[in-house]
């Protein structure tokens, strides 16, 4: 039969195969490498894929250097791209999948900066990578977060990653703080990602404000994802000593305040106050006591939001903490 | 006035015009022409087979010599060291020994010449493999030694020649060897008598060619392929080291012929694949033997149609077995080595070269999310099962299946204009590891319903990245610069499953 009557492919098309297969073949771990610098994308795409297939222990000297380099390159914008790809071609994306798995799988803590750029957006693993690393981590999320804005869900995945890190690379109180700081100011915002990270550091004292967030919010699906993280958390809340929630809330209190001045300061010493007191109280068994203070907190709340210096998400946050531990205790 | 003259009869229908005898001479004798020149060896059945050249005898219905038709026996002419079984005038009379490859029986042996009147006519001395032989003497036909011939009235001569006749070998039951010894006479003077008074006497010589007739029974061959397959299950095969050899078997019938047997591997010529054939089969010849199938033309893929039928995949070869019968070749009936799907897939990883290798033929099976050229797909329960719990965690709602296995080709060259990942992709969902989750976009979205794909997008990613997913980036797509959103219209999540 005429092999004419099949051909629906363009020359073009088929010239580019050819020349892409005869690429892809007979390349060494050190061609591949080289491919890494290569201003076509296909090409940097081959080479990944070939050094993918190689044990880690076993690439050439120069790949791991031009692999964390490559990632942190394509996450600042800085690598050429002259191709132009067709709908349904999935050729980037893979791609960028490849590279940050082949960059992972190094176990480098120099790929942080491009994990955190870019590498994250793909896995978990990237994320709890860039977390084990501890506040060592902490400035390149923080670039991230300023320089990117399309990584910021996984940006705060990965702060609630690293809120979960025990051991040597575990948060300082300071850095936690920090950490918890970033979280609240996002959780209206990226609410979803927030309930992820909560999650993930089990912020039991989140799951009523991200209820309330999906109780209101009219996108179905995010509605659903966050009803389901917070009935989650929720349910972990149930399982947790008052004690240990109302320690939960002041490290909470503690992100909030983060930095504050004025007024808010005045606010936020107060009710750090009256936290601890009443932690105290809940630690020597004297319900009625912690009951009061609690009581005298959530006032204090509600007078700040009032007073504006506290934002709604904030106010709501602890008021709903507040009230659900004057109901358990 | 002498003259001489040389002459070498080949044909019987010459001898009596050429026959002469002087008249100085008495006359022999008339006789009584009471033969055939030429008789078949006695019996029935087979191949009447002819030798007078070294070399395979000819067969041929009787009386005539087929040179296209090679018997399996051969002569050699163990002396003199001569081409054919051949002497003249000029060197003879001298002995000639032939000897047969194989005993034969019934032999004939017809002279072809003619020979003097009263000269000894010879004799042929055969011997059986065991050694035991007979002397047989050549007989002539004398009828025409002193026949008086007018010529028209102006000239006459008697005939002095007598036509040798064909000598059955009888008293042995096959024969090995031969020894011929010819007539003495070799030349000898003719004289022809003109009524003007003239005499001419003329000086003949003869050249004798000896037919050596026999019957060799017809070789009744047979050849039936048993066995043409590849060492995949099914009898399938890739062109993958250690896939790739395919074994041939024949029965053959005689079982002695079986060592000759030779086998032809083409291309099928049915089919609408161009499969590159063996370069021959090892050993070169015998009824069971190994072909190894050769890498293949990986670009026929880019015209193969989409989806396409296996008639136009799958690797084929044609097998046919021969064997050598009397000269004749009987073949087989054609057997026929295919792929079947599975490996016709396989060959499209193999061809293609696909980065992450070739899956297992277990590996294949019914997936409900194949979007593939083939009824199968590769599946992986890892990935099954990874996809499970990510609609677990996605309830209460339920995820739709867009794009999950897809064999090379089709990754290669049918998704979207330029390819689904590219040429350049060892993409998962190549291995059933991968899969795209629509998001529900239209073609041609609104503002809001963008905006509502992508929170669909956002909220379907970091719960695919939650449950152990690699997941594609957010960030755009450069190769797309029109484009502000990585992919809006799915999520592609994939595992790292090889």
């Amino acid at each position: 039969m005429p092999m004419s009557a099949y051909r629906l492919v363009s020359p073009l098309v088929l010239i580019l195969a050819v020349a892409v297969a005869a690429t892809a073949r007979g390349q060494t771990p050190d061609d591949a490498a080289t491919m890494l610098a290569s201003s076509s994308f296909r090409t940097r795409a081959a080479g990944v894929a070939l050094l993918n297939t190689i044990p880690a222990s076993a690439l050439p000297p120069a790949a791991p250097p031009a692999l964390m380099s490559l990632l942190e390159r394509e996450a600042t914008g800085q690598v050429q791209y002259n191709e132009i790809t067709a709908d349904g071609d999935e050729s980037w994306q893979e791609y960028i999948v490849d590279l940050s798995a082949a960059v992972l799988r190094l176990r480098d803590a120099r790929s942080l900066r491009g994990l955190a750029l870019l590498g994250i957006e793909t896995s978990r693993s990237a994320q709890e990578f860039v977390a084990s690393l501890g506040a060592a981590a902490l400035p390149a999320l923080n670039e991230a977060w300023r320089a990117k804005p399309t990584v910021r869900p996984d940006v705060i995945l990965t702060w609630g990653s690293a809120l979960a890190v025990t051991g040597n690379s575990a948060l300082s109180p300071a850095d936690r703080l920090a950490v918890l700081a970033h979280l609240e100011s996002a959780t209206e915002l990226y609410s979803l990602a927030v309930a992820g990270a909560a999650g993930r550091a089990r912020l039991v004292i989140l799951a009523p404000i991200l209820n309330q967030i999906g109780d209101t919010t009219s996108d179905v699906i995010v509605r659903a994802r966050l009803q389901r993280v917070s009935t989650d958390l929720r349910t972990q809340l149930a399982l947790t000593p008052p004690v240990d929630v109302l320690s939960q809330l002041r490290a909470w209190l503690g992100g909030i305040c983060l930095d504050a001045r004025g007024p808010r300061n005045g606010d936020c010493t107060a009710l750090q106050q009256l936290l601890e007191n009443a932690a105290a109280r809940l630690r020597a068994g004297e319900g009625g006591a912690a009951r009061a203070t609690l009581t005298a907190a959530r006032q204090r709340v509600e007078t700040a939001r009032r007073a504006g210096t506290f934002s709604g998400v904030e106010a709501v946050t602890l008021s709903l903490d507040l009230e659900y531990l004057l109901g358990k205790i | 006035m002498k003259r001489r003259r040389g002459f070498i009869v080949a044909f019987l229908s010459a001898l009596a015009a050429i026959a002469c005898r002087d008249n100085v001479f008495a006359p022999i004798g008339p006789g009584t022409p009471s033969f055939d020149v030429w008789v078949p060896p006695p019996g029935e059945g087979g191949v009447v087979c002819t030798g007078y050249l070294e070399g395979r005898a000819f067969g041929g219905p009787s009386g005539r010599i087929d040179y296209g038709h090679l018997c399996e026996t051969s002569l050699d002419i163990v002396s003199p060291p001569l081409q054919a079984v051949f002497e003249d005038g000029h060197t003879g009379p001298y002995d000639i020994t032939v000897e047969f490859s194989q005993p034969v029986a019934h032999l004939v042996v017809l002279p072809i010449d003619i020979w003097h009147c009263g000269a000894d006519p010879g004799s042929i001395t055969a011997y059986a493999p065991s050694g035991a032989h007979v002397t047989l003497p050549f007989m002539a036909d004398p009828s025409d030694c002193g026949v008086l011939h007018d010529e028209y009235g102006y000239a006459y001569s008697y005939g002095n020649g007598t036509l040798p006749q064909s000598l059955f070998i009888d008293g042995l039951d096959s024969v090995r060897r031969v020894v011929i010894t010819p007539t003495n006479e070799m030349s000898w003077e003719s004289t022809v008598f003109y009524y003007s008074g003239q005499v001419l006497t003329l000086e003949g010589f003869v050249g004798t060619t000896y037919l050596l007739s026999f019957r060799e029974p017809i070789t009744t061959a047979s050849v039936t392929i048993v066995r043409a397959q590849g060492p995949n299950p099914g009898g399938s095969f890739t062109s993958y080291p250690g896939e790739n050899q395919l074994t041939l078997q024949a029965t053959v019938a005689p079982a002695e012929a079986a060592p000759t047997t030779q086998w032809e591997v083409i291309d099928d010529p049915d089919d609408a694949v161009t499969t590159y054939e063996p370069n021959g089969v090892d050993p070169a010849f015998g009824p069971t033997v190994v072909a190894i199938v050769p890498p293949q033309d990986a670009s026929r893929w880019a015209s193969v149609p989409h989806k396409g039928t296996l008639n136009q995949k799958s690797l084929a070869l044609r097998v046919t077995a021969g064997v050598d019968a009397s000269g004749t070749i009987v073949r087989s009936a054609p057997a026929y080595v295919r792929q079947d799907e599975i490996d016709t897939m396989r060959e499209e990883y193999i061809e293609l070269g696909v980065g992450r290798g070739v899956p297992g033929r277990g590996e294949f099976g019914a997936h409900d999310g194949n979007s593939g050229d083939y009824g199968l797909a590769v599946v992986n329960q890892a990935f099954d099962g990874m996809f499970f719990a990510l609609q677990l965690e996605w309830q209460p709602f339920t995820l739709t299946m867009g794009s999950l296995y897809r064999n090379p080709v089709h990754n290669r060259y049918h998704v979207g204009p330029t390819g689904g990942s590219g040429p350049v992709s060892s993409s998962w969902h190549q291995y059933g590891c991968a899969a795209d989750l629509p998001t529900g976009l239209p073609v041609f979205p609104t503002q809001d319903e963008l905006a509502k794909a992508q929170r669909y997008w956002n909220a379907l990613h970091d719960a695919a990245v939650d449950v152990g997913f690699t997941v594609e980036a957010r960030d755009p797509d450069p190769t797309k610069p029109d484009k502000s959103f990585s992919s809006a219209d799915h999520v592609h999540v994939e595992i790292k499953c090889r």
